[in-house]
């Protein structure tokens, strides 16, 4: 009698467990879905422009695993240096965001600026129309720190 | 020193002065015989030129590149220290006593910035006492903003050793050390970080080492040295992201 008297307790016991596993399970799953909702916002002529204009930039090229530090002149030049190297070029920003870039004779490149967290990104729209993370940006210091060396 | 003695020879105006015979001057272990106060002083400023020159015999401009894809140049060399810079511009003063941590380090364009210096002890110590004697000192670390931290080190220096450098068998010095914190209330060890590491005098350089901290270890090899006028940026490129494509 006691045990039959028991088990509806335990059932009880048991669903306040599962409850406060539920509970927990979804606050938990709530703090899993944080970083997910980092939105990867491709940034804004205004922004991109607050970022690198008149600033040094240090980017790491996700590709080829190379540093290199540019420096964004107001007056649309660029002047950057990669392993101790350094080459001129120039530099605009298109009303939809994108960054444009080239040195020597090539053709510059233009391409979306994104924000992943705390992160900026330069990115590449591949043909299914996917974005790929093409170079990281470490730092932006105001000024040319470039000028310095 | 015998390179030394050959390059103090090799200057006419010194031999003339050594010829002189007035005075003696023994710098490690190379005598030359000086005549006026002139000349001595002269002599003087010139031997301890050459002594910082010889302590390191890469150029400045050349450039290092390791196993593990890091890549360095060195900037300078002054009283035995010599000023290296990575690819991320990030400045490091190192000691030619390759168990004395970096003397200060100095980031380009991020905040990192710190110097250190030995508080206790006597790391130079090292190569006086007999091999497998170990030599304990305290590192202070300074920053910028006036925060402070200390390291405690205790380190062995375990004789020569012939090891295969850059394709050479040369002659390096074998290092292990240990940083370590005391525990507060039992007094006995907890390292925090093991070296073992080999250093070539005639490069002036750790050619390999192994690091483990945080119960990680890696290891880092030279690989190469280029050259001050064959770093040139393509050439310099393709072996550094050869080099890190293979990590």
């Amino acid at each position: 009698m006691p045990q039959r008297a028991g088990v509806p307790k335990d059932g009880f016991r048991c669903v306040g467990h599962i409850l406060m596993a539920a509970v927990v399970m979804s606050l938990l799953s709530g703090c899993q879905t944080a970083p997910t909702q980092r939105t990867n916002a491709v940034l804004t002529e205004s922004a991109v422009k607050r970022l690198f204009v008149g600033n040094t930039v240090e980017s790491y090229n996700l590709n080829t695993s190379l540093t290199s530090f540019t420096y964004y002149h107001p007056n649309g030049e660029a002047i950057q240096e990669r392993l101790w190297s350094r080459r001129l070029g120039a530099w605009s920003i298109e009303p939809d965001g994108k960054i444009c870039l080239g040195f020597g004779k090539r053709e510059p490149k233009c391409r979306h600026i994104i924000k992943d967290g705390d992160r900026y990104f330069k990115i590449l729209l591949d043909e299914d129309g996917k974005s790929q993370k093409i170079v990281r940006y470490r730092y932006f210091a105001e000024g040319n720190a470039l000028g310095r060396n | 020193m015998r390179k030394l003695a050959c390059m103090l020879g090799a200057v006419p105006g010194l031999t003339r002065a050594a010829r002189a015979n007035r005075i003696l001057i023994d710098v490690m272990g190379v005598s030359v015989k000086l005549g006026s106060n002139a000349s001595r002083t002269l002599m003087l400023v010139f031997v301890f030129s050459l002594v910082t020159t010889v302590s390191a015999s890469l150029p400045v401009g050349s450039i290092a590149l390791y196993s593990d894809g890091k890549v360095e140049k060195l900037l300078s060399v002054e009283g035995g220290r010599m000023l290296w810079e990575d690819d991320r511009k990030r400045q490091y003063l190192r000691s030619d006593n390759p168990v004395v941590p970096t003397i200060e380090r100095r980031d380009f364009l991020g905040k990192t910035r710190y110097t250190q210096e030995v508080s206790l002890g006597d790391p130079d110590q090292i190569r006086k006492v007999p091999h497998g004697t170990p030599v304990e000192f305290v590192v202070v670390r300074q920053r910028p903003s006036g925060a402070r931290s200390t390291r405690r080190w205790e380190c062995v220096y375990h004789g020569n050793k012939g090891k295969k450098v850059l394709g050479r068998n040369e002659q390096v010095e074998q290092y292990s050390c240990e940083r370590f914190v005391v525990h507060r209330k039992f007094w006995h060890r907890l390292v925090k970080e093991e070296i073992a590491l080999s250093f070539s005098r005639k490069l002036g350089l750790v050619v390999d080492m192994k690091r483990t901290r945080s119960e990680k270890t890696k290891r880092r090899k030279l690989v190469e040295i280029v050259p001050p006028e064959k770093a040139a940026y393509r050439r310099l490129s393709k072996k550094v992201r050869k080099l890190r494509a293979s990590k």
